[in-house]
């Protein structure tokens, strides 16, 4: 989760979630199936939140760009044109909720 | 399977606890995203960009074939891009398994024990609508004290006179018992072994009869009524579901467990490891037509059986 290749991946900081499986002795293959799991569930979160905040026109136009080339810089710079919001703003706030849920499950995950 | 290679205890966390959690937090946001956005979701998944490190898997390959250099270097300009694929409106499918984990996720406690009367129907009408059977807690006047609690891991049972466990096709490593099971032997040679008792010792479950209220009370009809009753065992946790028959009695109480499977059940139900047991669903499956086949449940039997399964 550490290389950044998608455009909002700089959003979405992840390196706590990884650093607190990396310090439980969980083998790597166990390691990066949960770190998958994590990664796509953010993905789609933010994905969902773009939609949400995208005008329908654009989102065919949106996914095409996407499914092309994920990391492409100016998908970003597409997405603030289009939307009245601070998209980043969501994006990070909406990731940061997620991450402190997933950083909850692997507290209570803890063997006493 | 993770949940499989996960069970242990090595290390800090709870492992397959938390792939549970984290699973289904990846399948509601799946969902989510489908049901918000069907044509979007739909697309994604066309290009496989849906299920767990779909999105970076695709990422990472377009950057090692050069192919993302390329149309960084050829981008169009953004407001020009054409020939947009059309997108049909359909919502993305989920399977059985994840449909029936979301299912009861919304439903069950997060510890084992008594299901309130309403879960219990809720339960039976997601069996029916995912699978066509008729599976309830209660069948006329006989229930069992527990129908969502532990089950934990058997040995074969001798099928008849003279039987080995090397006689048994699979998991011969889990051993057979040293005496019969609660209902004696299934047939009363090898010769009289049919296949339907072969499946029947292959897919059986424990249940702790000795511990009904009612058990001394109705004893000779509850003996006949619970051998080899046919029964459906569900793990919520990966939404794998097996249809069996009631062989043996127990596990004592003092176990901490509810049911036994056999090392087949345990197996399918990915609970063969570990501990070797874990949370379950037990409920009597109605089927006086014999229409369930004993084994892994992963068709509708109203619908099309074993092709059903992957449109849902």
């Amino acid at each position: 989760m550490k290389q950044k290749q998608i455009f909002y991946d700089y959003l979405i900081h992840t390196e706590e979630i990884t650093l607190t499986l990396e310090g439980d002795c969980l083998d790597e293959v166990e390691k990066e199936e949960l770190i998958g799991l994590i990664d796509q569930t953010l993905q789609q979160q933010t994905l969902e939140v773009i939609l949400d905040n995208l005008p329908k026109e654009f989102h065919q136009e949106f996914l095409k760009m996407f499914s092309e080339n994920p990391y492409n810089p100016h998908l970003l710079t597409f997405i603030k044109e289009k939307v009245t919001i601070d998209i980043e703003k969501v994006i990070t706030e909406k990731a940061s909720k997620t991450k402190k849920e997933i950083l909850s499950d692997i507290k209570k995950s803890k063997k006493k | 399977m993770i949940i499989k290679s996960m069970a242990n205890t090595k290390g800090f966390i709870d492992s397959p606890l938390l792939y549970s959690k984290l699973k289904l937090k990846h399948l509601l946001s799946e969902r989510a995203l489908s049901e918000k956005h069907p044509e979007a979701a739909k697309f994604l998944k066309e290009k496989g960009l849906l299920g767990p490190g779909k999105i970076r898997e695709h990422a990472k390959r377009l950057l090692t074939s050069g192919a993302l250099a390329g149309s960084l270097l050829l981008a169009a300009p953004l407001m020009n891009v054409s020939q947009v694929h059309d997108i049909t409106i359909s919502k993305p499918q989920l399977s059985l398994q994840q449909n029936l984990i979301i299912k009861l996720s919304l439903l069950l406690p997060k510890q084992v024990g008594q299901l309130s009367p309403e879960t219990e129907t809720q339960i039976s009408h997601i069996l029916f609508d995912l699978f066509g059977i008729n599976a309830v807690p209660q069948l006329g006047s006989t229930r069992l004290n527990d129908v969502y609690g532990l089950i934990g891991a058997e040995q074969h049972l001798p099928r008849f006179p003279g039987d080995t466990v090397s006689q048994h096709d699979e998991y011969q490593k889990s051993g057979i018992t040293p005496g019969l099971g609660g209902w004696g032997y299934f047939a009363s040679s090898k010769n009289q072994m049919t296949e339907e008792l072969v499946q029947g010792e292959k897919y059986y479950v424990a249940v702790q009869t000795l511990y009904l209220p009612d058990w001394q009370k109705r004893l000779k009809f509850l003996v006949q009524w619970y051998k080899h009753r046919k029964v459906v065992v569900v793990n919520p946790l990966n939404g794998k579901s097996i249809i069996a028959v009631v062989a043996d009695a127990g596990p004592a109480k003092w176990t901490g467990k509810h049911f036994g499977g056999s090392p087949e059940v345990m197996a399918y139900l990915e609970l063969n490891v570990g501990r070797q047991k874990g949370p379950v669903i037990l409920y009597f499956v109605d089927d006086p037509d014999n229409k369930v086949s004993l084994g892994p449940l992963e068709y509708n039997l109203e619908g099309n059986p074993k092709t059903l399964a992957k449109k849902l």
